[in-house]
């Protein structure tokens, strides 16, 4: 099956700054991929190539194994931009149903009664819905935003940064509604900076730095690659030389407690503690955030 | 979407689309009945007579057309009347432009509507303008008739062709104002553009009439084919003229609509 995005050396230049170089990529369907990179990365100018709303340089794009701008590529798409715009004048509601409307004519309205359920769900009122959006807070703009990408179903979600100027309770339904729109087999392009986000949404991340993916990985493969830190307090002196592992780094040792980083294989590790008394451990989740912050070390070149 | 942003835009711009045509139908009834107090006093003839001599060389062919008729048609060529149909045409064609600066028109294009349709919405607006604005100020001169008693005083009708002139100046100026705001990524500099060229066009045709190192550049100006005056005092009415104004329109328009096709937004 051809998957819902691809990207073939797509760049895009403005005047003499790159906005993005070379970018491969594809998006399976039934995938939620996490877009990562700092503000200035690129982020927003590869969702905007997407879209059609910018032409590429060099390079291109298809959604649906078709053109960006295709109707019913777009009319399959729900999208949520990084910085959104609504027309102020307009109430929220009548802002919902124009940009339904804005679909094709062939395709179906969206149910009132979806559109109600995810205003309920975000947390907006129907008194809300009935005032002009320019009363609105940043926070229910963003809320209607979400209803607005998500309201026809569509079969391919983009959105950037969709959690910004949430509150704690509407992000977490935004995550429920991520879980369920991957569940339906439904295809997400998650664009963030928020790397929790990801870590708890995604199934694979691209991370771009200065315009070009730098990499493209399983969320697990990605946790798994990074040095991951290891305190344990063992029931006698710590078997130091027995820790000289590959893979495994000694930062400190005092008496019984030994902190250590550990990348790769756990087993060896595991294996030595195996054989002493260990009074206690703290090995937390690996960080994403290790992971990602790897990639920008060393002009971007991942270190070892 | 274009049914559907054509009424977005007209409700957007309402209210200000029927303050001008207001304005203008107001004025025109205004310019009728003080013609026609002028022509029942002393006569136009005299009014020029008692004008500076400066004033004369100023106006120029325009005296030599003085008559209540051309008063009343002055109406259509005033400064004023121009501007306000210019701001509506101007205010449609930058659409565009305010919506790409506030960002809505990613949130629209990221929808499954062709650019050109988007753009077509904008550009009926436009049009709506290029033909009310000019009926308004007949509709204006034609109560203002009704109202005043002039011997001699010739009907409404005389002034259709004024009319219909108008409408093909503000089509040309409603195709220079999408090019202009298709194109553009920011209104305010967009309508100072718009309003720049104008005004320079229009000073070229004023200046261009009296200054004969000028003459050749007033061929550019779209004011050089508007001549409502003579329109309504002979009644002869230059085709050419439109089609000229017709043309300069529909070329932009074709230019903006390529250009928005391919452009970044």
């Amino acid at each position: 099956m051809a998957p819902v995005i691809a990207v073939r050396d797509l760049t895009k230049h403005y005047g003499g700054t790159v906005g993005v170089d070379a970018l491969e990529f594809s998006v399976e369907r039934g995938e939620v991929f996490g877009f990562l990179g700092p503000n200035g990365a690129g982020k927003t100018t590869t969702i905007r190539l997407l879209l059609d709303l910018i032409r590429p340089t060099r390079g291109e794009a298809w959604i649906f194994g078709r053109s960006p701008g295709d109707p019913e590529t777009r009319c399959a798409t729900g999208y949520l931009p990084g910085d959104l715009a609504l027309d102020e004048r307009l109430t929220g509601a009548r802002m919902l149903v124009f940009l339904d409307g804005l679909r094709s004519r062939a395709a179906p309205a969206t149910d009132p009664r979806r559109r109600a359920e995810l205003c309920e769900r975000v947390g907006l009122a129907v008194r809300d819905l009935g005032r002009p959006i320019r009363e609105y807070s940043r926070g229910t703009k963003q809320k209607l935003g979400l209803v607005a990408a998500f309201q026809h179903d569509p079969d391919l979600l983009i959105l950037d940064e969709p959690t910004s100027s949430l509150d704690p309770l509407v992000r977490e339904v935004v995550f429920e509604l991520l879980a369920e729109a991957r569940r339906s087999g439904r295809t997400v392009f998650h664009s963030s900076h928020v790397l929790t986000e990801v870590d708890r949404t995604c199934t694979r991340v691209g991370i771009l730095r200065e315009g070009r993916l730098v990499a493209v990985e399983r969320v697990e493969e990605l946790r798994r690659t990074v040095a991951r830190k290891m305190v344990v307090r063992f029931a006698g002196a710590a078997p130091v030389s027995e820790l000289k592992l590959p893979g495994v780094r000694t930062l400190r040792t005092d008496g019984a407690l030994v902190e250590l980083t550990v990348s790769g294989e756990l087993d060896p590790l595991l294996g030595v503690l195996a054989r002493h008394s260990v009074e206690h451990m703290v090995f937390p989740e690996p960080d994403l955030e290790e992971a990602f912050v790897r990639y920008y070390r060393r002009n971007g070149e991942p270190s070892a | 979407m274009m049914g559907g942003a054509f009424a977005r835009n007209l409700r957007h711009h309402r209210r200000l689309f029927a303050a001008l045509c207001a304005a203008a139908a107001a004025a025109e009834l205004l310019f009728v009945q003080v013609a026609a107090a002028v022509d029942t006093g002393s006569g136009f003839g005299d009014l020029v007579r008692i004008m500076p001599r400066a004033v004369q060389t100023m106006f120029g062919e325009q005296l030599a057309l003085a008559s209540l008729s051309a008063a009343i048609a002055f109406g259509f060529q005033h400064p004023a009347m121009i501007g306000a149909g210019l701001a509506f045409v101007v205010a449609a064609g930058t659409i565009p432009a305010a919506e790409r600066e506030g960002g809505l028109l990613e949130l629209f294009l990221a929808r499954p509507i062709p650019r050109w349709r988007y753009l077509a919405g904008v550009l009926a607006l436009a049009l709506v303008g290029v033909a009310v604005f000019p009926v308004a100020l007949l509709l204006g001169g034609m109560v203002g008739l009704a109202t005043v008693s002039v011997p001699g005083e010739p009907a409404w009708t005389r002034y259709v062709m004024s009319a219909v002139g108008l409408g093909f100046l503000l089509f040309a100026f409603a195709g220079i104002a999408l090019l202009i705001g298709a194109t553009a990524a920011r209104r305010g500099p967009a309508v100072a553009r718009i309003v720049g060229l104008a005004l320079t066009l229009y000073l070229v045709d004023v200046f261009g009439a009296r200054l004969a190192w000028l003459a050749w550049l007033r061929w550019v100006s779209p004011f050089r084919y508007f001549r409502p005056i003579q329109s309504a005092v002979s009644g002869e009415t230059s085709l050419v003229h439109f089609a000229v104004l017709a043309i300069a329109g529909l070329v932009c328009m074709a230019l903006a609509f390529a250009w928005f096709e391919r452009k970044d937004v």
